[in-house]
């Protein structure tokens, strides 16, 4: 009687306790095994940019990190107003010596010199704010240590921008040894 | 095996082989001052690991900027973060709150977090710079700054892993 009782909270316990999830231990190793390995990271440029002048700048990501490339967002304010948007600013990414293979078997895209209309599909544009919506669809092997060439055309009305290069660094070791998930 | 032996026994199968994923809001605010360029550091939890998965920041708009007589209110704060296990920023410079904050205004209707995933070990601490200077030269000339303590706070969303540890 006591053990089927015993059984049956325990089976309730594998569930959840105090509000809190119980994975397994071998479910939480792993969890932390491969975060330990795999992080956030922004790349940002910021500039300043005259009507009509033109900018460029390199960002190099860390060695030994591949850097897989999420998302891009960029974002222009004309401090003492919101710019139209035919005023903001054109910006270019250059993915300069893109890897030309990566483990997941993709092939080099073509993806020098994206115009920000091309790269940003929506301009989403609320209240003050300028700024052209995260492109999150994006899943590139950058490489480790790889150059970004980021590139901003200026419009009618000087202002500040900034573009931001989202994604997750993995680290080197830990990327060679993954197989695709496959075997994981 | 009597009833007594046996429930010790699976309660310490239990603790053997199962593990606590507890759901954890880690909130902070911090005040940048104005006209610097300076740091905060957090300590983190010591019950264990913490995983962070995203963060929701909301900032206040008390610096100015005028320009023909009209002032305009404003936030330039770019936040940088730093694991100190790590010593490692995560971003390369300054990124303004602006940009990563949801959904990016003071008064506007929060929702949601910017997914963001980091895993500090425990005890860990977080290094939060901060800079609210204003612009060494105003994109358009004459535009006068008045830089003012600016609030921000930050929600970060995660997971501790109680009592375990990170090799």
């Amino acid at each position: 009687m006591l053990k089927s009782y015993v059984e049956a909270f325990c089976q309730r316990l594998t569930g959840l306790k105090n509000g809190c999830t119980i994975a397994s231990a071998a479910q939480v190793r792993h969890i932390l095994e491969t975060c330990k390995n795999a992080r956030a990271k922004d790349y940002i440029y910021k500039f300043q940019i005259a009507a009509g002048d033109s900018v460029r700048d390199a960002v190099t990501t860390t060695a030994n990190w591949h850097f897989l490339l999420c998302g891009i967002s960029a974002y222009f304010w004309d401090d003492a107003g919101a710019l139209a948007p035919s005023d903001w600013p054109t910006v270019s990414v250059n993915f300069e010596n893109f890897a030309l293979s990566s483990p997941f078997g993709a092939a080099p895209r073509d993806v020098n010199r994206v115009p920000a209309n091309l790269v940003f599909g929506r301009e989403g544009l609320q209240g003050p704010k300028n700024h052209y919506e995260e492109q999150k669809n994006i899943f590139i092997d950058l490489g480790q240590r790889f150059t970004t060439m980021l590139e901003a055309k200026g419009g009618t009305t000087p202002c500040f921008g900034a573009v931001l290069l989202t994604g997750v660094e993995i680290n080197e070791n830990e990327f060679l040894n993954f197989d695709g998930g496959e075997n994981g | 095996m009597d009833a007594r032996t046996s429930v010790k026994s699976e309660l310490m199968a239990i603790k053997q082989t199962q593990a606590f994923k507890k759901r954890f809001d880690f909130t902070r605010k911090i005040i940048a001052h104005q006209d610097t360029a300076g740091k905060e550091v957090i300590p983190l939890t010591n019950e264990g690991p913490f995983l962070c998965t995203g963060y929701n920041i909301k900032y206040t708009k008390n610096s100015t900027v005028t320009r023909g007589g009209v002032t305009t209110n404003i936030n330039r704060v770019g936040l940088r973060f730093t694991a100190e296990s790590d010593n490692s920023a995560q971003s390369n410079d300054y990124v303004p709150v602006q940009l990563i904050a949801t959904p990016g205004d003071v008064d506007g209707v929060r929702y949601g977090e910017r997914p963001w995933q980091h895993l500090y070990p425990e005890g860990d601490a977080l290094t939060i710079e901060y800079d609210n200077r204003a612009p060494a030269n105003p994109a358009v000339p004459g535009d006068v700054y008045a830089m003012a303590n600016e609030e921000i706070e930050i929600v970060f969303t995660g997971y501790i892993f109680p009592g375990q540890s990170i090799k």
